[in-house]
This record gives structure tokens, C-alpha cells and sequence, in this order.
């Protein structure tokens, strides 16, 4: 393992079987053979393979290497279904991998959810150090965060009454508060920034940022890009079981954004719009829109931070009513979640105009 | 806390083949095994009124069944030195501890589903929380037990501190069985049945609730090698100074098949852990 790594994924694959879809009479005949063949079951399950006999295999992640080094915060990233909490369990040792490596150097430790190990009778103190213990922090650990968790979790009052009687916001906070104080060298989470409040959620993610300050590393499952983009020194891309990219934050980012977002353009860069609004309504008519790089080149996909050339053909007629020259003003605004560029210009053509915007 | 600067590797691979649990990273876990103790056994008995009473509802109400039943109606008293609550009672104390520790211990990664597939224990832990809690369970129950002897003026003799020893012998054998059980239990649910139903004819060829002697001529002999059934002489021997010390042959032979069990079941639980969580 090279010094400098803390984690390093080596040609992991994971399958699972999945039942095949048969017939129900075909699928009853099966059931009945397998039922009185107990033997070869329990073959098959010691084999550590289906014990129901024809399942499909499917690979949840095949093949996948990269590696992360010490003290940086990685976020995964991939559609429902790459594969990226798969990836987790196996860091996690939740479940082993089919074939491949993996080694982490230090004491690793795992967010799956929040709250693993608590239990609606116990009291919130209770519970504190039960959960501490399961997550592996030692007594000794959990006293000395003690009044820095209650703080963290604002349950001060209740920390006597059993978690049952807490509501179900005073619950989660309790729970994350433990994990924020939860200090191991790897740290593993995912998704469990969605809970709580936004002012939580800013608190619990400030908590991450401090970790990795520490020289410790962690990895992230989430959907969340803002997060990612604003926490993660790198990012990893899972896409159908296998690893699509695994770099720049901010490049993989918007490579994923926009892979999943112009995923069905057919025509690259240009879109034609016929009808969108009746011409006879009213006077400004979209024929086209092309975008460009810099170098006047069609295309659909752009980075974060290249020029974007914006090229609108339409046809502006001047109706009746209007006495002045007609022009047009153009506010854009492209994004998913946020802007990506905007455009604020007046247009006074009357046949097409071009402008170029810089992706945010 | 860890410091930052260690340098143990941890290796993710696929299982290979046959090989015992790694129990230096159960050793490793005893924090967590004794908050799951302590847990348990608080959650058991909250917003109960009986409390701890009820680790020695099963075996109490069940000695008092037979008591009635035998004791009364059969007259199964005759021919005891000790009276029939104590001689039932105390094998009881030690039946009870088995048939909770193997159907307990055969569901116990069933019971953990959650836990199991969101952080990583080693996996032997769950079913030696079940076996802990059964033992302390079983502490209980054993102070009911000399209280017991003492309103029934029963002496206590040197020989109670091999007590010990078969209670150590059941654990063994107990968890073992249901350690062979409990990976195979995630995969098909019909394991905790199985397992009743040995329990339920094993109490019929261990002489539990009834004397060894009664058995009849090719079975007298060869009952004590039944490891609760040793077990359960033992039991009497050394706390009601019924029968015989349990002979060196038989002994042995319940001390080796018990860990042969354990050895067994462990070797079984290992091959299927790794993938226990895709499966339960």
C-alpha cells in the first residue's frame, strides 16, 4: 500500500443474484425441485452461491479501482443504481466483495444512517453510548464529547427520557449529534446529510469540513451536488457498476450533470423549435438555438468555467399595435439546481443575434 | 482515541474457503457486546412491573407445572432423596439456559437485520450477546435456586463449585448449536423451527423433569451420553448431592463433543458471514 493512500480500491466487482422471471408454472416447478432437494441447497449456500437454483447474476459494480488519498474528504456520485452503496458496504465490511481488494490504513468507521443501534425504550443518555459503542467510540470517547453532543443535539432537558417520548426532529438530531463526534481515521457516510433542518444540515457539514481538517479522510455517498461541490477535494463517478471518471470535483461534477441531463439531445448543440408559441400571438417567433465553444464549434457539452456561445435565430415581426422599433430583451437563465449562466441583454435584431455567456 | 498516524491495514477481499472466526476483533467488540448486554437486558424488563422476576418465570412456573403433574399426580416424588420442586427445578435452571441460548442465539442474526446491514460487528458477536444475556439470565434464577434450598433446608456440600463446570459445558455445547444454526437461519427462516423441534425431543430423552433411573435397560447407560444430560446429573450431583458424580468416560465425551459442536459451528458460521448481510 503506497504511503501516501489511505484508501485503494483494486478491481472490485460485486454480484448479486437476482431471481429470474420465469413462467408460474415454470417458476412452481422450480420451487417444488429445489424443495425436495435440501442437499444441494445447502451446497449451494455453503458455496456462498444462490440457493434456489437459476437466479441471474448481476454485476453491481465490476471492476472498479481508484484510490484516495490521505486526508481528503471523496464524494461518489452515480445515478440510483451505480452501485455507490454497494461501494460503501464493502468499505464498510458490511458485505464482501465477489472478487477484487480493497485496503484501508486506519481505524475505519461508518455512517449508513444515523442512530444505528438506538432503541425507543432507553433514555437519551443511554442511547448516546449505546450508539457511540456501536459506531466504535470507547466510553471514554463518548464522556469526553458528552455536554458537546447534548449541546450539538439541543436535547439537554429530555437526556433522562426514554427516546420514544422524543419527537421525531429531536431524535435525529440526537443521533447525527453522536456520529459528528464520532472520530475515526476513514470515515464512511452515506446520505445522512439529508436530515434535520437546513441550519443543521449546515452545522453537520461544517462538522465533515473539521474531520478532514484533522488529516482524516472521508468518503461520501450523496445526491446532494451543492454539498459535494462545496466539500469534496475529489470525486469518484460510478455509472452502471463500473467507474466512469474519478478526479477534479468540479469537472466530474458537471461532466455527470451534463451527461445526465443532455442525455437524449439528438442534435448536438442545436435545437430547433417549431410551434412553441402560435406566431400570430405574438411578434417574437424562436426559430433555433445553437451553442458554440469558443472556437465556433457546435456542442452540446460544456465544463464548468468554458465560454459559451449562444446563438438564437428568430423572426420578430412588428405588430400592429407597436409604434417603435421592436426589440427584444432577453433574460436567461440555465441551470438545474442553480444558474449556470445568464444572459441579460437587449436584442434588436430582427433576424438573430449571438452572445456568449460563461458557464458558473 | 486512534491516533492518526497508524498504519493497520485492514484487507476487504472475498472469503476464501474455511476458516474460524477472527476472534481477536471479537475481543476487540466486548464494548459494544456489553452495551448490547446492558441494553437488553434493561429494555427486557422496562415498563414491566415484575421486572427481573420474569428471568425465573419460565423455569419456576414450569417446575411448578410438573410438580403438579409429576410430583403430585405420578408420585414422582417416591424414591427421591430431595424434594421434587429442588430435584426438578435445578435441571430446569440448566434446560431453560439451553433452549434459550440455541433458539436465541439461531435467530439472533435474523433479530439484527438493521444493525447488521448498516455497520459492521464482527457478526459472532450477536449470537454471544444472546448467550450473555442467557447466562445472566441464568444467575438469576440460580439465586432462586439456593434460596429455594435453604427454606427446603437443603445443605450446601464442597462439591457446588463444580457447578462451574457444567454450566461452562452447556454453554459450549448450547452455543455451538446454535452458532451451526444461526448463518443458515439468514438465508432459510425454517432453522428456528428446526431447532424447537430438537429442543422439544431432546427434553424427552434428557432426564429433566424426571429421574434417570426410571429409564429403562439399554438406555440407562447410554443416556449420560447425551451432553445435557450430563450436564444435568452433574447439576444434581453438585448441588443436591442426588445420584453419582457424572463418571470420567462420559464426561470427557460431553466436554469433546460440545467443543467439537463449537469448533464446527464455527467453521460453519465464518463461510457464510461474509455475505450474511446480501442474504437476511
Amino acid at each position: 500500500m503506497k504511503p501516501e493512500n489511505a484508501i485503494e480500491i483494486d478491481n472490485v466487482s460485486k454480484v448479486y443474484y437476482v431471481a429470474e422471471s420465469v413462467t408460474e408454472a415454470r417458476g412452481r416447478a422450480r420451487v417444488l425441485r429445489n424443495l425436495t432437494s435440501p442437499l444441494r441447497r445447502l451446497r449451494a449456500t455453503l458455496a456462498g452461491q444462490s440457493a434456489f437454483g437459476a437466479e441471474i447474476p448481476v454485476k453491481a459494480l465490476d471492476e472498479v479501482s481508484f484510490e484516495v488519498p490521505q486526508g481528503k474528504i471523496l464524494g461518489l456520485i452515480g445515478k440510483n443504481g451505480s452501485g455507490k452503496s454497494t461501494l460503501l458496504k464493502i468499505l464498510s465490511r458490511i458485505t464482501a466483495p465477489s472478487s477484487g481488494q480493497v485496503r484501508i490504513r486506519g481505524k475505519v468507521g461508518s455512517l449508513l444512517e444515523v442512530g444505528t443501534g438506538f432503541h425507543q425504550e432507553l433514555t437519551g443518555r443511554e442511547n448516546i453510548y449505546m450508539n457511540g459503542a456501536v459506531l466504535g467510540m470507547t466510553r471514554a470517547d463518548i464522556n469526553r464529547h458528552f455536554d458537546d453532543i447534548i449541546g450539538f443535539a439541543g436535547v439537554g432537558a429530555f437526556l433522562d427520557t426514554p427516546v420514544k417520548r422524543y419527537s421525531s426532529g429531536m431524535r435525529v438530531r440526537l443521533a447525527f449529534a453522536v456520529s459528528a463526534f464520532f472520530e475515526p481515521e476513514v470515515l464512511l457516510i452515506d446520505e445522512v446529510l439529508s436530515v434535520g433542518d437546513a441550519e443543521f444540515q449546515k452545522r453537520s457539514l461544517g462538522k465533515i469540513s473539521d474531520v478532514s481538517r484533522d488529516g482524516r479522510t472521508v468518503v461520501i455517498v450523496s445526491h446532494n451536488l451543492s454539498a459535494i461541490l462545496s466539500h469534496c477535494d475529489l470525486v469518484a463517478w460510478l455509472n452502471k457498476g463500473k467507474l466512469a471518471s474519478v478526479g477534479n470535483t468540479a469537472q466530474i461534477t458537471s461532466e455527470y450533470l451534463l451527461s445526465s441531463t443532455f442525455e437524449s439531445d439528438t442534435l448536438a448543440g442545436e435545437k430547433r423549435f417549431r410551434d412553441f408559441v402560435p406566431s400570430d400571438k405574438y411578434p417574437f417567433e424562436l426559430l433555433a438555438m445553437r451553442t458554440y465553444d469558443d472556437q465556433q464549434h457546435v456542442r452540446s457539452s460544456f465544463l464548468n468555467g468554458m465560454p459559451v456561445v449562444v446563438e438564437l435565430e428568430f423572426k420578430l415581426g412588428a405588430p400592429k399595435w407597436c409604434t417603435t422599433t421592436p426589440s427584444v430583451r432577453c433574460i436567461g437563465c440555465v441551470g438545474l439546481s442553480r444558474p449556470i449562466c445568464s444572459i441579460r441583454d437587449r436584442i434588436t435584431s430582427t433576424r438573430s443575434c449571438k452572445f456568449t455567456a460563461k458557464m458558473c | 482515541m486512534a491516533s492518526k498516524t497508524s498504519s493497520d491495514i485492514t484487507v476487504i477481499q472475498p472469503p476464501r474457503g474455511w476458516s474460524f472466526p477472527n476472534l481477536r476483533e471479537v475481543w476487540d467488540a466486548r464494548a459494544i457486546l456489553l452495551n448490547f448486554v446492558q441494553r437488553n437486558f434493561n429494555v427486557t424488563y422496562r415498563q414491566t412491573i415484575g421486572g427481573p422476576i420474569y428471568a425465573v418465570y419460565t423455569p419456576f412456573m414450569t417446575m411448578i407445572g410438573y410438580t403438579l403433574l409429576l410430583g403430585v399426580l405420578f408420585g414422582a416424588q417416591e424414591g427421591l432423596s430431595v424434594p421434587y420442586p429442588l430435584f426438578s427445578f435445578c435441571a430446569l435452571l440448566v434446560w431453560t439456559l439451553f433452549t434459550n441460548v440455541t433458539q436465541n442465539a439461531t435467530t439472533s442474526l435474523t433479530q439484527n437485520t438493521n444493525l447488521i446491514q448498516k455497520i459492521y460487528i464482527p457478526r459472532l458477536v450477536f449470537p454471544l450477546i444472546e448467550t450473555c444475556m442467557q447466562l445472566l439470565t441464568f444467575a438469576i434464577a440460580f439465586v432462586v435456586l439456593l434460596l429455594m434450598m435453604v427454606v427446603y433446608a437443603q445443605p450446601f456440600l464442597w462439591q457446588i463449585v463444580w457447578v462451574v463446570f457444567y454450566v461452562a459445558v452447556a454453554l459450549v455445547f448450547s452455543l455451538g448449536f446454535g452458532l451451526l444454526f444461526a448463518g443458515f437461519q439468514a438465508r432459510f427462516r425454517d432453522m428456528s423451527y428446526l431447532v424447537q423441534t430438537i429442543n422439544r425431543l431432546l427434553f424427552f430423552v434428557t432426564p429433566v423433569v424426571y429421574d434417570s433411573t426410571l429409564l429403562p435397560a439399554p438406555f440407562n447407560t447410554l443416556y449420560i451420553y447425551n451432553p445435557m444430560a450430563l450436564v444435568i446429573e452433574g447439576m444434581r450431583w453438585a448441588m443436591l448431592n442426588v445420584g453419582e458424580q457424572p463418571a470420567l468416560i462420559p464426561t470427557l465425551s460431553a466436554v469433546g463433543v460440545s467443543v467439537a459442536l463449537l469448533l464446527v459451528a464455527l467453521l460453519v458460521f465464518q463461510r457464510l458471514e461474509p455475505t450474511v448481510a446480501d442474504v437476511l
